[in-house]
């Protein structure tokens, strides 16, 4: 007689690992073989994690098609199944996974519509939060200014690529085939900060020296060090914007003016 | 179908009323907060109000016209690891920010060695399983600190070395933590029929001070190149007639308790739902009738 803990991991072998040799073993027949059985589960363990990852992957999903898209989450899932029944916070790796996935290197930028997908999502659960306003950082002593630190609102990420993947996504979204297929894959290089409105998810483009600067101060960054890494940064415009588009929740004071990470 | 809107009504969150309500899910939101449709009372997945945003700013919205109950199913309560902490964290977060009515979760286990397997897995009905079961209800209950309700599973297979009946052992659970049980009657008849059980002998042995909710949803029949039947509790369609019938069983031992309709795959037009609803108040309000007929005579 199995032990609770050795029956739970020859359950994992049969559904993650679709070995069923220990688990079978443990099932009685009853008119249908435990491995047809195990096979229930196994298969529910695909199809909600598919559903999920459609989901939050819409993008990917239309871009590749149904068929292949099943066929990667069952992949990615057998390589790297969930760490949680949180499944909000699943999936974070699949633009990694992609990347790295033989049958999807003809398709470069899926990884990168991946990665915004996952950026969109993480905005579109992330917990609710104050805005800092600017008044706020009115009380802050001008001498020490240089020792801000910002914390972004939850729901802010910033998001690069190689390729136009923000142009790629509204245009697969909309279902609009004419703006894909002008979509030019060599336009350059786009910084893109993503968050949550009361409208909706936004996705915006930012000029690279912002996006940059913003990476430093979202990392903790403080604003004197940031400052001296940017010289010539319009760094009033891009901290108004800051404070009127709401993306920041709070800030803090460095003890020293340390160098950030 | 017409809706009925809901007005003047004054919902006390903190209580269920033994009416039918239904699960609430995504697609269902803005027909939900457009319609107002007459339904006692709403459940929801805890899971997808973890985060913040949309789905909590529309539970809010409709929190003030609809009692609310909590539904997890994430917290794999028969986990031989251990509940998951932060899991408990979140649920906890949930149930502060909701104020639901009931709170319940399922006997089954989700998760082993930090990988959740993304269904509701049977136990092997033992005193080891058993125990695990309790400590991990007791947890639950203190950390919330209110009583949790635990649902009976559907399963599609019995471990050899099972030594207690679901029934009883679900009846230990109640007995030893104080919880309540959820009573899902399509998962009994799944069961039954998947185990040649008798699914009204199953119903007669749950303790009926223990129920606090019924739930009901559509399964599926999957016909094996055996020719064997396997039933799956897929919430796809309508409530099965022989279902119907294990209900009205249920509320003549039970007594009107509030009623679930579940709908989580083919999710069907709000109507559809709704009126799967109304055919649930009507066994209720006749078990009600009954009711107050026992206690005139």
């Amino acid at each position: 007689m199995p032990s609770l803990r050795e029956l739970q991991d020859a359950i994992r072998r049969s559904i993650v690992d679709r070995d069923d040799l220990d688990a079978a073993a443990w099932i009685l027949d009853g008119g249908i073989g435990p491995g047809r059985r195990l096979s229930v589960y196994r298969n529910t363990f695909a199809s909600t994690l598919i559903r999920a990852m459609r989901l939050s992957c819409p993008a990917v999903d239309r871009l590749v098609g149904a068929e292949f898209f099943d066929a990667s989450v069952r992949e990615y899932v057998a390589v790297r199944p969930p760490r949680s029944s949180y499944l909000d916070e699943f999936g974070g790796d699949f633009a990694d996974f992609l990347e790295q996935f033989p049958p999807a290197q003809s398709v470069p930028y899926l990884p990168d519509v991946a990665r915004l997908e996952w950026a969109v999502n993480c905005s579109i659960h992330a917990p609710d939060a104050p805005v800092l306003s600017a008044a706020e950082l009115g009380i802050v002593d001008p001498a020490d200014h240089e020792r801000i630190r910002f914390q972004p609102h939850p729901s802010v990420s910033l998001v690069c690529s190689r390729f136009p993947v923000d142009e790629i996504w509204r245009s697969v979204l909309a279902g609009d085939d004419a703006a894909l297929t002008a979509v030019d894959l060599s336009s350059g290089p786009i910084w893109l900060i993503v968050q949550r409105h009361e409208s909706g998810i936004r996705v915006d483009r930012l000029e690279a020296t912002t996006w940059r600067f913003l990476d430093d101060l979202f990392a903790g960054c403080t604003l004197g060090n940031a400052l001296s890494k940017y010289p010539g940064i319009d760094a009033a415009k891009i901290l108004a914007d800051l404070f009127v588009q709401g993306r920041c929740a709070r800030f803090s004071l460095a003890n020293t003016a340390v160098p950030g990470p | 179908m017409t809706f009925i809107p809901c007005t003047n009504r004054s919902p006390d969150p903190s209580s269920i009323p033994a009416a039918a309500g239904v699960g609430l899910r995504f697609p269902h939101h803005q027909a939900f907060v457009d319609l107002r449709p007459s339904v006692g009372w709403l459940e929801v997945h805890a899971e997808n109000y973890m985060g913040g945003g949309t789905p909590l700013r529309y539970l809010d919205t409709l929190r003030r016209d609809y009692p609310v109950s909590l539904h997890g199913v994430g917290l794999s309560l028969g986990s031989v690891d251990g509940l998951d902490a932060a899991h408990l964290e979140r649920l906890a977060q949930a149930v502060e920010r909701i104020e639901p009515g009931l709170i319940s979760e399922h006997l089954s286990w989700s998760v082993v060695r930090h990988t959740y397997l993304a269904d509701l897995l049977p136990l092997p009905m033992t005193e080891e399983a058993l125990e695990v079961v309790c400590r991990h209800v007791d947890q639950t209950q203190e950390r919330l600190g209110r009583r949790i309700l635990v649902e009976n599973p559907s399963t599609y297979l019995q471990f050899r070395h099972s030594t207690i009946p679901e029934w009883e052992f679900l009846s230990s659970v109640a007995g030893r933590t104080g919880c309540g049980l959820l009573c899902d009657v399509n998962n009994i008849y799944v069961s039954a029929q998947n185990h040649g059980w008798d699914a009204l002998a199953y119903l007669d042995a749950l303790p009926p001070v223990a129920i606090g909710e019924i739930h009901l949803a559509g399964h599926s029949v999957t016909t094996l190149d055996s020719g064997a039947t396997l039933r799956i509790d897929d919430h796809g369609s309508r409530v099965a007639p022989a279902v119907w019938k294990l209900y009205e069983a249920a509320l003549i031992r039970f007594g009107p308790i509030p009623t679930l309709i579940e709908w989580d795959t083919n999710i069907p037009p709000l109507d559809v739902l709704v009126g799967e609803a109304a055919l649930a108040e009507r066994r209720l309000s006749c078990c009600r009738e009954r009711s107050r007929h026992a206690v005139v005579a």
